[in-house]
């Protein structure tokens, strides 16, 4: 049943369950939640539909319905249905679902719970609108308001001050991303005309005009990748990648389902997803896809870097979560369209997976720190055991979904950058380590804490959203991802299996478990003797590089000082002279013109005639 | 298809039926049944809008041997006529306690004054028009002094009576000047006398000009204003609300009718004086608003200031400026009437229209103070409202015939008009509330309340459907 309302459906079935929530739900729990349910439960159903349509019917399916019409100004508001974008509302809504579900158990607890559910709906609503667009200026109003719901849910404990300056910076680093996205957008806008046709920021039509346009030398190459650099910048900030990946660690200080949605599977994948959206204009580049790839390889070392010596599980998986997204991208940049956008959905699965079986453990034992855990693979074996499963894919091993997607990507950069596959190789040994020192020390081993010697397995309604997602953790290498996806562009590059690369990748991510099991699972905790150098040399790690300080000492020097003399400027010549002095003409000229208003019919009888005279005179003089 | 006199008059015959029915009903209940009156009144009204619907598809005719004419602009005017009046209609319920008595005949008057507008819309010669304006200031004169035993109503409505009948006296002499200039009251005859560019006679320019101070009587430009503040003070609520909307929008129908269609090719004698009225008018406007201290009496001189962006539609003389009107006044009605019906449910409770007794109004109902930020935000232009459009509209129209400094005053004064648009906010929201009890909303305001809201929103972010309409009327005329 693939039907031009189909796409509308998958799009406004979650805004009407939040509009359902908000007008009818607000009191009541169940009501709340299985609103949000059953909007996500037909957004799923429509996909699925378009899913099974698009096996044998490759084309596109665009709808669309103008918007603003004016002389020189068309916009319109439209859905694109293509494979990628089937595969990603897929992943949104299935994922999204078991998300949904997992919260009625996780949130049980919590005072305003509506309230949650309503802002759950909200950002499936605003995420599939991105998924769906077939435009720059579509896709840019449900990316802002991906930024504003995010925002909610980051902020969701908004008592707690943490929670809501999280909200905060995650929104405003978000909004310098897109600040340049923008400006990104509207360059697109006018490279469009260069051909002399009407402007568009339609995806299709750009993909049909663009090669005619780069053909006839109006636009120089470094235009262009100003241009894409610029589109990137909103991957930046969405995707999370370095510099802007701040905001990413410190926003799990929202509720674990949330930052296993947002943070897994869904808002951060968005960035990734807009470069696979409009590959054709990347690809068009081959010097910013340069520099895509190494921020991308950078972004993947650097914050695997960092997990090594995190304690909070939570955040441990931010970090991985930042590494992978920079993996994806560095895919992405090499021109592995299908690598990335392949890791981009296992990676969705799996990640989706460890977080909440970390909100398991968190749910159980009130705590994030992985030192006050341990020991729970008795306590909690279906946490465990999916929790594992999800380890092993993270980390690459045969024959779990993780370990195809990883190494189509290793094999793209060994074809064409061998630094950055080494770069990549580390990172997934890297990898491996931290997540095997995470699972080492959090369910092996003995309890470290009165609460993790009285844990208990969560409720059902969490743990099978966990059963559930483990499936497309263990056999997502087997259901012919990549073969999809190779109908929704032309453009990249495809390399076959290369043992070579598998072979390396494997051992780097044995080894990086093996290591970590050596090392943790006897028992080695931070502050025992002979570690002192180990400890020493975390400093910097555990720092995260000082970016953060970095940032705030510009905040503090450059951008305060600047800032400050603005104030100045402010001060006097807005405030005083502008602002004031225009207040007091108008007040005056306001109180000038009171006075004409006497009140005494006979004044406004004389005034209206005179009024009358003047202007005839005036005209006929 | 071709209308027969049935067909095409549809609109005012079924209207002619109503006001029957209600003054049978009048008779025939009692005094204290008399809000159900104004219910009935709107219920009747509704089938209007598929009537118009229909007609719509009948292209421009002429009937009644040319007094009466059937185009796209007559019918999207009477659209606009027939929501102002439903929605005034539903206001009106909230002053039981203050009219002292004759309701009935409220409604029927408001319903006289909505079909003066239909015969105004459809008008096609001088008399019919001149007797269509009368019927609508002759009932405003009435309803404007329809609180019988407050003083302000009584003042307003003299004053009204007085510049109403001098205005009216003007639009007469000048149209006594056009028919001695042209030998003939039929407009579509006249047009036919001058073709594009040929210069006018002095005794037509002087006639015309005669019908434009009329028309800019009604329309509450300058200078031809001054009536406006005290009126609005003094009026009923849901009379004021009606002026403003109902009333103007005649005016600016009629300026399409005289000016535009019959004299667009002579457009360089009269645009230029409109432009300098349309500065005028809006700085007199927004200017005039700041020290203002009572809430209807701001809103007067707001409405002044909208008259004046309106006119730049009319003085651009071209497709965008007459669209932007037609836009413009189609979501002005929302805004505006959503602005009246707070105020007509808030003084229901407190007594008051003093902007001082509006403090803390978001703590009393939440509602009403957030239904009074949006449409203050969309009189003001800011988008996604509606009124934003319209504002971006005209001043596109202006820019693209060149009136660049006209267009600048035009935003300029958008700022003014947010300083005195959000003190209202700033009180209802961040100052304390003397009375603490919470302002109960009836039912119906409460209906129209939402309507307005929808519409605000609706017509700021989906464009689209009303600015077909818009460009459609002013074409398919």
């Amino acid at each position: 049943m693939v039907t031009a309302a189909g796409p509308w459906i998958i799009l406004f079935a979650p805004l009407a369950a939040f509009i359902g929530i908000v007008l009818f739900g607000r009191k009541s729990k169940p009501v709340s939640a299985g609103l949000a349910i059953a909007g996500m439960v037909v957004s799923l159903g429509f996909t699925l539909t378009f899913f099974f349509h698009s096996l044998h019917a490759h084309e596109a399916i665009e709808t669309a319905v103008s918007w603003v019409e004016l002389p020189g100004l068309t916009l319109e508001f439209g859905l694109l249905i293509n494979p990628a974008a089937i595969l990603m509302a897929l992943v949104v809504t299935g994922v999204g679902l078991m998300i949904f579900l997992y919260s009625t158990g996780y949130m049980a607890e919590d005072s305003s719970y509506p309230r949650y559910f309503a802002y759950l709906s909200l950002f499936a609503f605003s995420m599939l609108g991105i998924v769906l667009a077939n435009n720059f200026v579509t896709l840019f109003m449900f990316w802002e308001l991906v930024g504003a719901s995010s925002y909610l849910l980051i902020g969701y404990w908004y008592e707690k001050p943490s929670a809501a300056a999280a909200g905060k910076k995650a929104f405003l680093v978000n909004r310098i991303a897109d600040f340049g996205f923008l400006i990104g957008i509207l360059m697109v806008w006018n490279l469009s005309g260069m051909g002399g046709e009407a402007r568009t920021l339609n995806f299709l039509q750009l993909e049909e005009r663009l090669p005619e346009i780069l053909h006839s030398g109006a636009v120089a190459p470094g235009l262009l990748a100003a241009i894409v650099l610029l589109v990137f910048c909103g991957v930046l900030g969405k995707s999370a990648q370095f510099p802007l990946h701040v905001w990413l660690p410190d926003a799990m200080e929202g509720p674990t389902p949330v930052s296993a949605l947002i943070h897994a599977a869904t808002m951060v994948a968005a960035g990734v997803y807009l470069i696979g959206r409009v590959f054709f204009l990347f690809w068009a580049s081959p010097e910013a896809l340069a520099v895509i790839a190494a921020i991308g390889g950078f972004t993947a070392l650097f914050a695997a870097s960092l997990a090594l010596v995190e304690n909070d599980i939570k955040r441990v998986l931010a970090f991985s979560t930042l590494s992978q997204l920079g993996y994806m991208v560095m895919a992405l940049g090499l021109g592995g369209y299908v690598a990335g956008t392949y890791h981009l959905t296992t990676h969705a699965f799996f990640k989706a997976l460890l977080f909440l079986g970390a909100g398991s453990v968190i749910h159980a034992l009130h705590t994030n720190d992985i030192w006050q855990m341990g020991g729970l693979a008795k306590k909690m074996p279906a946490t465990t055991f999916t929790f594992l499963a999800a380890t092993l894919a993270l980390a690459g091993i045969f024959p779990l979904s993780g370990f195809w997607s990883k190494d189509e990507i290793l094999a793209v950069a060994f074809e064409r950058n061998k630094l950055l596959w080494a770069v990549g190789t580390l990172s997934a040994a890297m990898t491996a380590f931290y997540m095997g020192r995470v699972f080492c020390v959090a369910f092996l081993g003995k309890p470290r804490s009165h609460h993790a010697e009285h844990a208990h397995e969560s409720p059902p309604s969490m743990t099978v959203p966990l059963w559930i997602l483990t499936v497309p953790t263990l056999i997502g290498g087997f259901i012919g991802i990549p073969q999809y996806l190779h109908h929704a562009t032309e453009a990249g590059l495809h390399v076959e299996f290369n043992l070579f690369v598998a072979l390396i990748s494997t051992l780097a991510a044995v080894g990086g478990l093996g290591l970590a099991y050596a090392v943790y699972a006897r028992g080695a905790r931070p502050g025992l003797k002979g570690q002192e150098l180990l400890s020493r040399l975390a400093v910097p790690l555990s720092r995260k590089f000082w970016v953060d300080e970095m940032y705030s000492w510009i905040n503090q020097n450059v951008q305060q000082r600047f800032a400050d003399l603005l104030a100045l400027f402010e001060r006097f010549i807005i405030i005083q002279l502008c602002v004031n002095g225009v207040a007091k003409v108008t007040g005056l000229a306001g109180s000038l013109l009171r006075t004409a208003q006497t009140g005494k019919v006979q004044t406004y009888a004389a005034m209206l005639l005179a009024g009358l005279g003047f202007l005839l005179y005036l005209n006929l003089k | 298809m071709t209308p027969s006199l049935l067909t095409g008059l549809l609109p005012e015959i079924w209207l002619g039926l109503l006001f029957t029915l209600l003054l049978v009903l009048d008779l025939a209940w009692k005094e204290e049944r008399s809000t159900a009156l104004g219910m009935v009144a709107a219920a009747g009204l509704l089938p209007v809008f598929p009537v118009l619907a229909w007609q719509a598809g009948m292209g421009s005719h002429e009937l009644l041997g040319g007094m009466y004419r059937l185009d796209l602009l007559a019918l999207f005017f009477k659209g606009i006529f027939t929501a102002a009046a439903i929605l005034v209609l539903l206001m009106t319920r909230e002053l039981d306690k203050t009219i002292p008595r004759g309701h009935g005949e409220f409604y029927l008057l408001i319903l006289a004054a909505t079909f003066g507008m239909f015969l105004a819309a459809s008008s096609a010669h001088f008399v019919m028009l001149f007797v269509a304006l009368e019927l609508i200031s002759i009932t405003f004169y009435v309803l404007t002094t329809y609180l019988q035993n407050n003083v302000n109503s009584l003042e307003a409505g003299m004053k009204y009576l007085v510049l109403g009948s001098l205005a009216s006296g003007i639009l007469l002499y000048g149209i006594a000047f056009i028919y001695g200039a042209t030998g003939s009251m039929q407009l579509s005859r006249i047009q036919a006398l001058y073709s594009a560019g040929a210069p006018l006679p002095v005794p037509l320019l002087f006639g015309l000009f005669l019908v434009i101070a009329g028309l800019l009587f009604k329309a509450a430009a300058v200078p031809f204003h001054f009536w406006v503040p005290d009126v609005y003070q003094g009026a009923p609520t849901p009379v004021t609300a009606f002026l403003s909307v109902g009333s103007k929008s005649a005016g600016f129908l009629v300026m399409f009718r005289v000016i535009q269609e019959l004299f667009i090719g002579q457009a360089a004698q009269w645009a230029p004086l409109l432009a300098w009225l349309a500065a005028l008018t809006i700085l007199y406007g927004n200017l005039g608003a700041i020290p203002q201290r009572n809430i209807k009496r701001l809103m007067g001189y707001s409405s002044i200031g909208h008259a004046g962006y309106l006119l730049i539609g009319i003085a651009v003389a071209s497709r965008l400026g007459s669209t932007a009107v037609n836009f413009y006044l189609a979501s002005y009605l929302f805004t505006n009437l959503a602005v009246f019906l707070v105020i007509a449910a808030f003084s229901k409770v407190t007594g008051s229209d003093e902007i001082k007794a509006y403090a803390g109004l978001s703590k009393r109902s939440p509602f009403l103070a957030a239904a009074m930020f949006i449409a203050l935000l969309s009189l003001a232009g800011v988008p996604p409202m509606a009124g934003f459009f319209g504002k971006f509209l005209l001043l596109m129209g202006a820019v693209s015939e060149g009136y660049i400094a006209l267009a600048l005053v035009g935003a300029a004064a958008v700022v003014v008009s947010l300083y005195y648009y959000l003190q209202i906010v700033y009180t209802m929201y961040a100052d304390k509330p003397e009375d603490l009890s919470p302002i109960r909303v009836s039912l119906p305001v409460r209906l129209a309340l939402w309507v307005c809201l929808a519409a605000m929103l609706g017509l700021g972010i989906w464009q689209g459907p009303l600015l077909h309409l818009s460009l459609a009327a002013i074409s398919g005329s």
